[in-house]
């Protein structure tokens, strides 16, 4: 529900601000997209960040009631066709929500982000009839989540060789192993396993992804212990042992799990991408504000030091050129053009961007910016993950220079 | 129940005033806008009734430029059915002539109720519910912080000094909307989708000469900065002697 602000705010005080982020997005995006995006943002301002602080300093998840309220919303079926219940949007809505919630809390926006773009897009990329019409209407609702079964004790960025795997008994698939890192497993109803079934295969052609119940025999959850980074954010483990499922728990093709995987990582990317500059966003305005507010010598803000404009006009510079490369990935992506590389480049480069600029931004802001009040070391922290999440930097150039090489 | 919800547009209540060069008016330059805050209570109210009693029709209203699509637009993206620009290029201050153009806009229309908010809170002229319902010849219920509808009678309570006011009436009515009412729902990304398949239609509105003239407008003294008179205990007597000698409050 909305919570309408009257008289909230003294009309005739300083301007606030406005966000720079909206000025860049009403040139980038046609006049729906906007709309859509201002309600989410609305929504972000009123019912996440009024919250946040309270959630951090007491250690919460997402609590259930902000999930109900993203639900009704909407934000968990943004790009699930209104046939299987969902709002009929596209990838671009769902990177939207992300610049609009992740402004505020990248693991809020990342909660309904990472149930979209890593739990119901590959059933609606994958998906037999049967298994879309079972679950796709539960998932755009928010009622129901898959988490994607990829990384591993021992498996990161090697992911076409899982340590999991899946032997055929029968009738039967025979899961073993564990899964860590699985974003959303704390709310998840089950998860998408990316397990080895044909370890003589040739190389991307040894898995086979299988759906398996979170409530299934011999499947154990555990939620991971001593994150630092996307605090509010669900990151578990799962254990499989001994669990049986039949041939219908198939996603894809036998053998060829890891096609899904991959091709499910690369909108997700956009999505990591959208969060980076979310925070990078958040930062700018922050900073801006900030160098405006603080007087130090001569009675004047220190806003007036080149230094201080070069890291704030440094984040403007980088904000507008990551929206706008954005977004055209976006389109290239809703026309189904986008290249595993321009994917990864967009993603390492915006988290890049955003996290080194955040340390140049903190540094501006002094003292105050190691307080969890002042914002900056939410999103200092964070950023960490958009580095190394859904493919690390590192191990995504090794993707970006392949065309670079070929003769 | 065909209800019409009466909305308009405003500058944003975070958004800094200019007066313009004529003494007389607000800058546009600069301001943001938005739906009137109290006028949310009552289309989220009407889009109730009309979800309660499983059928009827939901229409809002506004009088302004072209540039109150947008606001209209959202009304529909929240579940409204259709829309309607009463335009003009006048800055329209005047509860009168505004309860004038839009009685004569609603005669023409299937409508058994007016849903409005308290008032709108750039002019705060809080006249436009009672003017209407009079010039419509309906009830009317003005300020409601609660309402439920039975048997086609609306019970509606009131925040009176002191005390809480019930009153019952039946259509036709116009009420007016506080704060409290309800919580407004947001539009969902469906809703901005279907809003563009509906119904947003223009007409001239017609405007009476406004009853009222602006002499001029000026903005409230800027506010003093404020004076730390010590810390603890050992500060009290002097901002005592401050409270009474200097803002003469005591």
């Amino acid at each position: 529900m909305r919570s309408v602000a009257i008289g909230a705010a003294p009309r005739y005080a300083a301007p606030t601000m406005a966000r720079r982020i909206d000025t860049y997005l009403k040139d980038l995006i046609g006049d729906e997209k906007l709309a859509f995006y201002d309600a989410v943002r609305d929504f972000g301002d009123a019912e996440i960040a009024p919250h946040l602080l309270h959630w951090e300093r007491e250690h919460q998840l997402v609590p259930d009631s902000c999930i109900q309220a993203m639900g009704e919303l909407g934000l968990f079926g943004l790009p699930i066709a209104e046939e299987h219940g969902g709002q009929g949007g596209d990838h671009t809505d769902l990177v939207l929500m992300g610049l609009a919630i992740g402004y505020h809390s990248q693991a809020v926006a990342i909660t309904p982000g990472a149930a979209i773009s890593l739990g119901a897009k590959p059933l609606q990329l994958f998906g037999t009839p049967a298994q879309k019409k079972a679950h796709l209407p539960a998932l755009a609702r928010g009622e129901r989540m898959f988490v994607f079964g990829l990384s591993e004790p021992g498996r990161g960025s090697d992911a076409a060789n899982p340590q999991v795997t899946a032997v055929r008994k029968g009738s039967k698939w025979v899961v073993n192993g564990e899964k860590c890192w699985s974003t959303n497993a704390r709310w998840a109803s089950h998860v998408v396993v990316h397990a080895l079934t044909n370890p003589s295969g040739a190389n991307g052609k040894r898995s086979t992804c299988l759906i398996v119940p979170m409530d299934q025999k011999g499947v154990f959850y555990q939620e991971m212990q001593g994150k630092k980074v996307w605090e509010q954010s669900s990151t578990g483990s799962i254990m499989f042992e001994n669990v049986e499922v039949g041939d219908d728990a198939i996603l894809g093709t036998e053998n060829d799990g890891f096609k899904v995987m991959v091709t499910t990582l690369n909108g997700g990317r956009l999505f990591i991408a959208s969060l980076a500059l979310a925070s990078l966003a958040f930062a700018l305005d922050k900073t801006r504000v900030y160098a405006e507010e603080r007087i130090q010598f001569d009675d004047q803000p220190i806003g007036r030091f080149q230094r201080v404009q070069d890291v704030i006009v440094d984040m403007d510079i980088a904000l507008e050129r990551g929206l706008t490369w954005l977004m055209h990935c976006c389109r290239l992506y809703e026309q189904d053009k986008l290249s595993r590389e321009q994917a990864a480049k967009v993603k390492v480069d915006c988290s890049r961007s955003a996290s080194d600029l955040l340390t140049l931004a903190m540094e501006v802001c002094g003292g105050v910016a190691c307080f969890d009040e002042f914002g900056l070391i939410r999103h200092f922290n964070d950023l960490f993950v958009t580095r190394v999440g859904e493919g690390s930097n590192f191990a995504l150039k090794d993707l970006i220079v392949r065309p670079l090489r070929k003769n | 129940m065909d209800i019409v919800v009466c909305i308009k547009r405003v500058p944003a209540t975070d958004t800094t005033i200019k007066i313009a060069a004529d003494g007389k008016s607000i800058e546009p330059a600069g301001v943001s806008f938005e739906l009137n805050a109290y006028d949310e209570f009552a289309l989220e109210q009407a889009l109730r009734i009309k979800e309660q009693l499983g059928s009827g029709t939901v229409t809002v209203v506004t009088i302004g430029s072209k540039d109150a699509q947008k606001e209209l637009r959202d009304t529909l993206a929240r579940g409204a059915d259709k829309a309607v620009l009463l335009t003009t290029d006048q800055w329209v201050f005047d509860g009168a002539s505004t309860a004038a153009a839009l009685a004569a806009w609603i005669k023409s229309v299937p409508c058994n109720l007016v849903l409005c908010g308290r008032q709108a809170v750039d002019s705060d002229n809080n006249q436009l519910p009672a003017n209407l319902a009079a010039r419509l010849g309906f009830a009317c219920v003005t300020e409601v912080a609660k309402l439920e509808l039975a048997d086609g009678t609306f019970t509606a309570e009131r925040d009176i000094e002191g005390a809480r006011e019930v009153v019952t009436c039946k259509t036709p009515a116009v009420i007016s909307c506080q704060k409290g009412l309800n919580e407004p729902r947001y539009a969902n990304l469906k809703g901005i989708m279907a809003a563009k398949k509906k119904p947003l239609e223009e007409a001239a509105a017609s405007l009476p000469a406004p009853a009222l003239e602006i002499v001029s407008l000026t903005l409230p003294p800027a506010r003093a900065a404020g004076k730390i008179l010590g810390t603890g205990v050992d500060a009290v007597p002097a901002l005592i002697a401050a409270l009474r000698d200097e803002a003469k409050v005591l």
